[in-house]
């Protein structure tokens, strides 16, 4: 089960000064698994480590965040094709691993 | 004595903008923060001339090398540079372990590629970061 939290993505820019990137970070437990922009109607963009298998909750917790802040709630699920490359991955990892016990 | 570190490798990098990040990335370059160097020597400096940087900094472009592969439709219109007026969009470069680098950019090129048997299908993209949402690092 997903635990979501969301954080500003601050940072320290070139000229040393604190500076919102304009994104939030998403973190499920202690891990980074994407970012989601502030405007509204964004659409979360998710890196390695995010649970494709719990995108709905993932939605649903980040909206709650966006409403617990006060801002307008909809957010857009990520498309799928980082997960798609994943699975090809994983299908030839064990393609590999079938050649390899033969 | 200190403790033993084993640096990270890429594996796990990620590039995240809206609507412009190709899939299937092979690697993401490397993004150099630099200035010029401007010399300003006189008839009286011996030795090496004398150098000063330059006002402001260059823009830095980052090269994105992805497999061309169809099935995962690898660019979109959104990815052809255009002269049109633009909004900048914010790219993140996730380093595995070792916190981001994030930015405003746009596309600068995208190249389509060389046909060849016997060799994958390569394309490459150059990121150019606009200067209006400054490279900003934030650690792990």
């Amino acid at each position: 089960m997903a635990k979501i939290t969301m954080e500003r993505h601050i940072g320290i820019n070139v000229n040393g000064d604190v500076q919102d990137v304009g994104q939030w970070r998403i973190f499920d437990g202690p891990t980074l698994i994407g970012y989601l922009p502030y405007a509204e109607d964004s659409q979360i963009l998710p890196i390695v480590g995010f649970n494709y298998d719990e995108t709905d909750e993932i939605v649903t917790q980040c909206e709650a965040e966006r409403a617990r802040l006060g801002l307008p709630s909809k957010v857009i699920a990520p498309m799928t094709t980082l997960r798609d490359v994943l699975a090809a991955l994983e299908e030839l990892k064990e393609e590999e691993s079938e050649d390899d016990s033969d | 004595m200190p403790a033993l570190t084993v640096p990270d490798t890429g594996l796990g990098g990620t590039l995240s903008a809206s609507g412009i990040a190709p899939t299937l990335i092979k690697r993401i370059g490397a993004v150099a923060i630099e200035t010029d160097a401007v010399e300003f020597t006189d008839l009286s400096h011996t030795g090496m001339k004398r150098m000063r940087p330059s006002d402001l900094r260059n823009n830095p472009t980052v090269e994105i090398d992805f497999y061309w592969v169809g099935a995962s439709v690898p660019i979109t219109t959104a990815m052809i540079p255009t002269s049109e007026p633009y909004a900048g969009v914010t790219a993140t470069i996730t380093y595995p372990g070792a916190g981001s680098l994030a930015g405003t950019v746009f596309v600068k090129s995208v190249t389509f590629p060389e046909v060849a048997q016997g060799q994958i299908m390569m394309g490459k993209m150059v990121l150019q970061f606009d200067g209006v949402g400054l490279p900003t690092y934030t650690a792990a």
